[in-house]
């Protein structure tokens, strides 16, 4: 071959090579959007008024408002306020909000939003209301300035008002019935997410990243909610991207690389409440404490949870809980000792049937309430009391008829499960303490009363000592597991399994159980181990 | 008819033969979720209860259930439909529109007001299940009353002043019997699968171990059809209560045809 | 005929006062939430953040008073707000209504037809063994509860097959090319809801065709037509099967408004966006308004299917003659 033509030839060759790298280059698709698809349903339009007032729609309410602190995996964080100062006495809050802080029409979020949002709530309740009893007033410092003032010092006043959604003035001022207020200018937020459409029939959302946002910007473009009939089946199809994965059907995720496990913290517990007030025996410490040794709290976990949960703790705060204190008395399962205690009582099995009976050799009999969904677990207790010599009467209602009754006090024990367990410890206060003036409808023991505990959760409310305070609260998980007043079962865990190549950022609350929930999982928030 | 009639001796065997049962119905006796074995034949549940003692018991709530419900709204509803029948008039009108409305009324918050006022037990699943399924027969009775109404018999005993009870008792009730006594083994069915249903549901009494409440538990198992247990677990019950449905239907079947005068001709053969 | 229509609406005043009742006879309340489902949080309320929720919804008023103004909505064509889902009681039941029409309307086609069809096939071979083999398999599979046949769809033909979707009415965030298109996935989704419910409602048309079928061919005129010489094709045909379906007919406007409610648990087995499910929900949350809105409209719905029965049965009458 002559020099020429192979040079002309190594030319052309790579002129092509050239040219084909740049079309490609060109051609090169634009980088598909990234979509974030999670197992969905139908929870309502969410918008501060018109999320269901069950399940999660709260939750993706919040991925388009805002509020003024969040909370990470270790406590509570600045978001829409940059800033904040305490007054000395715990009376006066003052928040900065962020510079930056725009709503998705382009207005600029203000304090006078902010005071404007506290004052619309008290005439018009979200459908998670807040608790504004210790607000007095709110003032507006100036743009970027706002002051709140409490009624009294109140340990926990900081989080109650930096948990409220901020809705914009000029938006709702002139919205008078808000829950029928549903068009496109009710999900007009400051969230770092906009609602793109939602299909209340099918249970799907679909959320776009706000390309405006003021803080950590959003990781993906896209986060779809869509409807599963089964979320493992849905999970391991590659339809979503997390599901929860229940324990039997664990094995098949855990060695596989493509998913990671997460352990759900135990938030969400059921408990066993008991009528003091028509039920004489168990206005008696030494009943309920029997009640507590008799029943294994371990088994219930093993059998009705299949091992996704961790047994209550009889100090009330669940164990996963930041002020949880493990020294409380546990009452491990010991039927010899529930016999002596009930024994000291007058109840004995005298003709050798295996039943304790009173007195007047009548046998000890309890009712048990609950609802139909957790039948199976008062049928385990129901099966350990009996091998303690306690017969159980089980009565199955459905669930607002079950509450309906325990709020009526038409009951002799009652199994009810409900989340909020991570919440904040005041909990305490509102079960077995209430203010008269302000009964929380989860609230109230019937026939307790315990001067020493009532005066301890007085004390822990008023003390914003932080340390101080998580000593009165330990101080008051031993008192309240000496007396039992009502006995947690076990906090449901549960896991996770996800997808890490689809999306490895998740993060959850410190007092909550399910990292999909919170808003940071989405966005470029550190994560702090 | 025959192995319809066989099945139920079977089902009604076990139900009696329940209490020689070794295994307890309700307390634990095994290791949770055995499979069928030597101990025990039908193996256990996720609380390690016997599956055929449970199946036992369960035979008896059934039956139970089936014949209640068959008893009660055959009877209730039988008379009723014999007197509205045979006076006409107000009282037919008044018996027909609650029978409309009856029929008109959600089943499913009735049942959740029925189980919140009633309280649990075998009764009241058996008072709901009759309240709910009396027209039926009502119905049926009402209709042939009618025809029999015009009889020379009857209208030659009205003559002679005989009373409504009278009539009934004597004369309509035993015409209307057999037709009814068909009806009734429907009843029976019915009464069965609702009690299923409702236990299904969950708002039966969870203590009664009847079949749909085994049913209930072995699907709310999370993950269940992932694992080997249902093909001992949900299969037990679920067949049970298929033989029993199944034979019910059957001889109803049969009856029906024996008894209703309309359905004889050239099908008057049994089953 | 008017003392017809009279009764007609007298038995759906009754119907309109027991739905006003009903709900609020039942324990419990929609702003009361003490528990929730497993892993699920609800609003947590304090008594008066409860009391005046209800005032604003008037529920705090006399019975008396609400059951006026009731009425008074009523008059207007106004089904209320819901409490829970809040939204027009009206748009939600007609927005679900079409998914449960096509449910239980193509389970009763399907159900009809094939019960047709195996009744005359049994009725032709009258005591031999397919007669008897249909009647006992039929009634073995009609007996299974429709969600159990339902859950095992739901494994076997979505799960494990991958031949159907696992839930839902529609692909969700779809976009179709063409009607087609669109049409396919409403039918992809529909079809196993479709074939639980289907299975289960077969034998009642198998039986009732049968037994009708065996009547009419006892009758004169199918004598007279075979003594005519008339082929034993066209008897079956046109003579005995045309007269024989008037009865199914009419069973069929009876089941029909029956069976929405009815479809409770296969919609919930795949998770299908019916008013039966609706109505569930509704019961659970003690949504007043829903509740009394959607048993209205299946009231009607079953009122509406017996005046077409009870007027297609006195035509029946007049046409075979009495029994």
């Amino acid at each position: 071959m002559k020099k020429g033509g192979l040079r002309a030839l190594s030319v052309v060759v790579t002129a092509a090579f050239l040219l084909t790298m740049a079309a490609c280059a060109s051609s090169r698709p634009a980088t598909a959007p990234r979509v974030l698809r999670l197992g969905g349903g139908d929870w309502g339009y969410p918008a501060p008024f018109a999320y269901y007032p069950r399940g999660p729609g709260y939750y993706k309410m919040l991925l388009v408002f805002d509020t003024l602190l969040e909370k990470d995996s270790r406590g509570v964080t600045p978001w829409l306020a940059s800033g904040w100062e305490t007054s000395g006495d715990g009376m006066v809050y003052t928040f900065h909000l962020q510079d930056k802080a725009r709503w998705h029409d382009g207005k600029p979020v203000t304090a006078d939003d902010v005071a404007f949002t506290f004052s619309y709530y008290r005439k018009h309740p979200p459908v998670w209301p807040p608790d504004l009893e210790n607000l007095e007033r709110v003032e507006v410092l100036d743009e970027k300035t706002v002051r709140f003032h409490a009624v009294r010092p109140q340990a926990n006043f900081l989080e109650q008002v930096g948990t409220v959604p901020i809705i914009p003035r000029h938006v709702w001022e002139t919205v008078t019935e808000p829950e029928k207020f549903q068009g496109p200018s009710s999900v007009v937020g400051s969230g770092p997410f906009r609602l793109e459409s939602y299909n209340r029939e099918q249970g799907t959302y679909r959320f776009r990243a706000n390309p405006d946002f003021w803080g950590p910007q959003p990781l993906v473009d896209l986060i779809e909610f869509v409807p599963t009939g089964d979320e493992v089946l849905a999970l391991k199809n590659g339809d979503i991207c997390m599901g929860s994965v229940p324990p039997d059907a664990l094995a098949q995720f855990k060695d596989d690389p493509a998913y990671r496990v997460i352990r759900q913290p135990g938030f969400w517990g059921y408990r066993l409440v008991f009528q003091m007030e028509k039920v004489p025996l168990l206005s008696r410490r030494e009943a309920r404490q029997a009640l507590a040794y008799a029943i294994d709290r371990a088994e219930l976990v093993q059998k009705h949870a299949r091992g996704a949960g961790v047994p209550g703790s009889p100090g009330i705060i669940p164990p996963d809980h930041i002020w949880y204190d493990a020294t409380v008395p546990q009452y491990l399962p010991d039927r010899a000792k529930a016999v002596s205690l009930l024994g000291s009582l007058g109840y004995r099995d005298g003709n050798g049937d295996g039943y304790l009976e009173g007195e007047k050799g009548k046998r000890l009999v309890l009712g048990l309430l609950t609802d139909d969904k957790a039948a199976r677990l008062a049928e385990i207790v129901r099966q350990q009391l009996r091998a303690t010599g306690i017969e159980v009467k089980i009565e199955a209602v459905d669930m607002k008829t079950r509450d309906a009754r325990i709020r009526e006090g038409q009951f002799q024990m009652a199994i009810t499960g409900h989340g909020g367990w991570g919440g904040d410890a005041d909990y305490l206060r509102e079960r077995f303490a209430p203010r008269s003036s302000q009964l929380n409808v989860a609230a109230g023991t019937p026939g307790y009363r315990n001067p020493r505990v009532a005066e301890l959760a007085r004390k822990q409310l008023e003390e914003m000592n932080p340390d101080r305070r998580r000593q009165i609260v330990c101080e008051l998980q031993r008192l309240l597991a000496e007396d039992v007043p009502e006995l947690p079962l076990y906090m449901t865990t549960g896991y996770l399994v996800y997808r890490p190549a689809l999306h490895d950022h998740w993060i959850t609350a410190y007092d909550h159980h399910t990292p999909s929930h919170s808003k940071l999982s989405y966005v470029a928030y550190p994560v702090k181990p | 008819m025959k192995t319809a009639l066989a099945l139920l001796a079977v089902l009604g065997a076990l139900a009696l033969g329940a209490s020689l049962c070794p295994y307890p119905p309700d307390m634990p006796s095994g290791p949770p979720l055995h499979p069928p074995g030597p101990r025990h034949p039908l193996g256990t549940d996720d609380l390690g209860v016997d599956i055929l003692a449970q199946v036992c018991h369960g035979a008896r709530v059934s039956m139970a259930a089936g014949l209640g419900t068959a008893v009660l709204a055959g009877g209730v509803g039988g008379v009723l439909g014999a007197w509205a029948g045979y006076k006409g008039g107000m009282a037919d009108a008044l018996l027909m529109r609650l029978v409309d409305v009856l029929l008109v009324l959600p089943t499913l918050p009735l049942l959740i007001l029925l189980a919140a006022m009633l309280g649990p037990g075998v009764d009241r699943v058996i008072l709901v299940l009759a309240l709910l399924s009396w027209p039926r027969p009502a119905r049926i009775v009402r209709a042939q009353v009618l025809s029999l109404r015009e009889r020379t018999y009857v209208k030659a005993a009205r003559l002679y002043g005989a009373g409504t009870w009278y009539m009934l008792r004597r004369h309509l009730l035993p015409q209307v019997g057999p037709l009814l006594g068909a009806s009734m083994v429907r009843l029976a069915g019915y009464g069965v699968v609702a009690e299923a249903s409702l236990a299904f549901l969950g708002l039966g009494d969870p203590s009664l171990r009847s079949w749909g409440a085994m049913l209930n538990q072995a699907t709310r198992f999370p993950g269940l059809y992932l694992t080997p247990y249902w093909r001992w677990w949900v299969t037990a019950p679920w067949l049970a209560l298929t033989m029993l449905v199944v034979a019910l239907a059957v001889l109803g079947v049969g009856l029906e045809r024996l008894f209703d005068p309309r359905l004889r001709g050239e099908g008057g053969r049994g089953a | 005929m008017k003392g017809r229509v009279l009764s007609y609406l007298l038995t759906l005043w009754i119907v309109v006062t027991v739905n006003f009742l009903l709900p609020r006879l039942l324990p419990g309340d929609p702003f009361l939430f003490l528990s929730g489902e497993v892993g699920q949080e609800a609003a947590v309320l304090t008594e008066e953040q409860r009391q005046a929720l209800l005032s604003y919804y008037g529920l705090d008023r006399p019975l008396a008073e609400q059951y006026c103004s009731y009425l008074g909505m009523l008059a207007r064509g106004d089904l209320g707000f819901s409490i829970y889902f809040k939204e027009r009681v009206a748009s939600l039941i007609w927005r679900r209504l079409p998914w449960s029409l096509l449910v239980v309307g193509g389970a009763t086609m399907l159900s009809l037809g094939a019960g047709v069809a195996l009744g005359a096939a049994s009725v032709w071979h009258r005591g031999q063994g397919l007669d008897k083999g249909l009647l006992l398999g039929l009634l073995v599979v009609g007996e299974i509860p429709p969600f159990l046949v339902g859950m095992a769809l739901l494994v076997g033909l979505a799960g494990v097959m991958g031949w159907f979707p696992l839930g839902g009415a529609r692909t969700p965030f779809a976009t179709y090319a063409s009607f087609a298109q669109s049409l396919m996935d409403v039918l992809q989704h529909a079809a196993l809801p479709v074939a639980a419910l289907a299975v289960s409602q077969v034998s009642g048309f198998y039986l009732l065709s049968r037994n009708s079928l065996v009547t009419v061919l006892g009758k004169d005129f199918i004598r007279t037509a075979r003594a005519k010489g008339v082929p034993e094709r066209l008897v079956r045909n046109r003579h005995a099967l045309r007269n024989a379906l008037l009865p199914i007919v009419t069973r069929t406007a009876m089941q029909f408004g029956a069976a929405v409610g009815g479809s409770v648990l296969v919609e919930n087995v795949f998770a299908y966006p019916g008013l039966g499910r609706l109505m569930g929900e509704a019961v659970a949350a003690r949504d007043y308004p829903l509740l009394q809105g959607s048993f209205l409209v299946l009231a009607l719905a079953v009122l509406g299917a017996n005046l077409v029965a009870d007027v297609l049965y006195r035509r029946l009458d007049l046409r075979v003659g009495s029994p």
